[in-house]
């Protein structure tokens, strides 16, 4: 009878897609909220030798499959527990994951992407982990912003672990800068010297665009703009994530400091047509001379296979910290990936003791660093941090990072601020309607609009 | 008039391979050319083509999608003879009625049935020793169902329009009913065989919705393996091409091989001669 009412649940999930979001964020909501037997072994528990847990991952690294098979052969090594690491592509992760939850059909262990955790947790095919994390530190052992990544608003247990992090810092050219005639040390202090640094590097140094940005395609449009909102004391949601308040004075300021590079010329808006990574690879190729991006690019400087690097780029990168804004405060947005173990696994002991062996210190570092990403945790941050100037920019940004509401249907107001932010910048660079307050007001009233119907219906 | 015709007809031909002549120059190129547009199409590279194997497992999806599609293109060629042989030659009750029921599922949106079979998979290896949630059976059965209904249509043609008179010829030298049709009728059919055959090869080779949702890593194919090459953190571009060309080549093979059956129709004459 249980499978049944899970096929059934699965074929709601697979028919109704954006509603299953909403659905699932009430009533399976409360069924997350219940504290699970399984997986509670008692931690000493023997593992059973010669069982196989698989894991899925999706392309993090140069070789995914191969390069994580490599990490966990110790681990099978020490405990005779095989892993099976299997590759699904970012393109169908979100729906095998969520119909692996709710069909009971999947792997044991998987990957989600931070701001993904609290809509599988809600569809309640994943286990609560809150008893066992003390065995790896428990949330002491990460950074607050990280740690919240596991949790889902208003509701007790921790249904992920983190992994890896990433947050976003200023990539620059530091042979740019010395030709406009800027220190490093200053350029990016505050929103102010950012833009002023901006204008110099557009007057001095014409043959390359000072900045750029993607555009309504980037999957990570909105981690771009947040943080501006952030700075001028703005949010996404309400504390307690009932309201959006992405229309509020100083939202719109965040919003319209974005946007105001583009009508200032600071802002190539060519970028605007491009998605994350093609406007990342526009740096790497010399075209841009300061960009917003994560740690992964830092990783990729020394690797000479990465054709997308021009040599002066590959040779003058240089990290600061996003600028500090008019609240005091630099944000910026804090992300990455986090393991969650199913609650169909037939082997729940194995699998944490593989979460808690990708846990160890050792095994984060080299896997960040494979990956050129950051380690979840913070012992091991602190070492890859230490490692290099530029590093160091990104462990400070980590620290002081800040990811959305962790509420189930967080994905969904995330779509729906992008096609508004989307459409502000396209405004500013002259596509659609005249850029101006009243537009920009007009887009985020629509969306905070959408995000309330989103919030209302799951409340109901 | 002629000649202006002529260069229409290259206009028309250039614009339609525009697409796939991009697809091979970018394969040639490095990711880091076509990403800031510094192309260089006069000093081609290989680099993508090898290094796409090591990225992705591709090998794994190529095999994948060339098992599956062959065998639920043969067996889909196969039922489709058979019923379409039926359908064509038998005065039979419900005939009519089976006719139209064929054509008539074509009427239905495909992804309606994705939900159902993807629960009756998912059942049967939860309560059954029946494996076909990520298995090539799954898929095979799968495109084989989807294809069977055209597939009879078309080939029911085919066969209506040979002449009786050449299995009635068989026959009376002693054929069976059966034998003629093989040994007399699916030869003269050929054309119809091998189109039917490619077109639902082609089918099940693009095919994208159906085989994300019913596997998970044993029996993914193709359309599933080509999107890896792009991630959140890095896209590989110039690979991703060379795995479009590359996957690409299966099906010009194919076409070519079976171009001269695929145009030609050997009934012409059959009689007459």
């Amino acid at each position: 009878m249980p499978k049944r009412l899970a096929i059934v649940t699965s074929a709601i999930a697979l028919m109704l897609a954006p509603a299953a979001i909403v659905a699932c964020g009430d009533d399976s909501g409360d069924s997350a909220a219940k504290p699970k037997s399984n997986g509670q072994a008692a931690q000493g528990e023997t593992l059973e030798k010669g069982v196989t847990l698989t894991l899925w991952t999706m392309p993090n690294s140069p070789q995914p499959k191969e390069d994580l098979q490599k990490m966990v052969a110790p681990f099978t090594a020490k405990t005779g527990v095989n892993a099976d690491v299997q590759e699904v592509g970012w393109d169908v992760q979100f729906d095998r994951i969520r119909n692996a939850a709710v069909a009971g059909e999947g792997p044991d262990i998987t990957q989600a992407g931070t701001t993904q955790v609290p809509f599988f947790a809600a569809l309640g095919g994943f286990t609560d982990l809150s008893d066992r994390v003390e065995e790896i530190g428990g949330k002491g052992a990460y950074a607050e912003g990280i740690w919240n990544t596991t949790q889902v608003q208003g509701q007790d247990g921790t249904w992920a672990i983190p992994w890896f992090t990433e947050a976003r810092s200023l990539y620059y050219r530091k042979d740019v800068l010395e030709k406009a005639g800027v220190d490093p040390a200053t350029a990016f202090k505050d929103l102010d010297s950012f833009k002023a640094t901006l204008q110099a590097i557009k007057d001095k140094v014409p043959d390359i665009k000072p900045f750029g940005a993607p555009g309504k395609k980037a999957y990570d449009l909105v981690h771009q703009v947040m943080p501006f909102v952030w700075d001028h004391g703005g949010a996404e949601l309400n504390a307690d994530a009932t309201k959006s308040t992405i229309n509020a004075p100083e939202a719109q300021q965040g919003v319209e400091f974005m946007a105001d590079l583009i009508t200032d010329g600071l802002f190539d808006k060519s970028q605007l047509e491009r998605d994350g990574t093609q406007v990342e690879n526009q740096f790497k190729g010399g075209r841009l001379a300061v960009w917003i991006g994560g740690p992964w690019v830092l990783g990729s400087v020394d690797r000479p296979e990465d054709d997308t690097w021009s040599d002066e780029a590959r040779e003058n990168v240089g990290v600061a910290p996003m600028p500090t804004g008019p609240s005091g405060k630099a944000y910026t947005f804090v992300g990455g990936s986090d393991l969650m173990v199913f609650k169909s696994s037939k082997h729940p002991a194995e699998a944490w003791a593989l979460v808690k062996f990708l846990s160890e210190d050792q095994t984060q570092v080299d896997y960040a660093k494979l990956l050129g990403m950051f380690p979840a945790r913070l012992d091991p941050q602190q070492q890859v941090g230490d490692s290099s100037e530029n590093h160091k920019a990104f462990f400070e940004a980590i620290q002081t990072g800040r990811t959305y509401a962790s509420i189930p249907q967080w994905g969904q107001i995330e779509n729906a601020y992008k096609t508004r932010f989307g459409n502000i910048l396209d405004s500013a660079a002259g596509v659609g309607s005249d850029y101006n307050a009243a537009t920009v007001k007009s887009q985020l009233d629509a969306a905070a609009k959408e995000a309330d119907g989103l919030l209302a219906q799951s409340a109901g | 008039m002629n000649r202006g015709l002529d260069v229409l007809t290259w206009l028309v031909l250039l614009l339609m391979l525009s697409p796939i002549i991009w697809l091979v120059a970018a394969s040639l190129q490095t990711d880091g050319q076509l990403s800031t547009g510094a192309y260089n199409l006069l000093e081609p590279t290989f680099t993508a083509f090898s290094r796409m194997w090591k990225t992705v497992d591709f090998e794994r999806y190529m095999v994948n999608s060339l098992i599956i599609c062959t065998a639920a293109a043969l067996c889909a060629t196969a039922f489709a003879s058979c019923a379409g042989y039926a359908l064509a030659r038998f005065k039979f009750r419900g005939a009519t009625g089976l006719s139209l029921g064929v054509v008539g599922t074509q009427l239905i949106p495909g992804s309606l049935f994705l939900l159902p079979v993807f629960m009756g998979f998912v059942w049967l290896k939860q309560n059954t020793p029946v494996a076909l949630f990520d298995t090539h059976a799954g898929m095979i059965l799968v495109y084989t169902a989807f294809f069977t209904p055209v597939a009879i249509y078309f080939m029911r043609y085919f066969f209506a329009a040979i002449p009786r008179d050449l299995e009635e010829a068989a026959m009376v030298d002693g054929c069976t009913r059966f034998g003629a049709f093989v040994k007399i009728v699916l030869p003269a059919a050929a054309p119809g065989l091998v189109a039917t055959f490619v077109y639902a090869f082609l089918f099940a080779w693009d095919e994208l919705l159906f085989v994300a949702a019913l596997t998970q890593e044993n029996a993914e194919t193709i359309p599933i393996g080509i999107r890896n090459f792009i991630g959140n953190y890095q896209e590989r571009t110039a690979q991703l091409m060379a795995a479009g060309v590359v996957s690409t080549l299966p099906v010009l093979i194919a076409f070519f091989a079976t171009q001269r059956w695929l145009v030609k129709g050997i009934t012409a004459g059959a009689v007459k001669g």
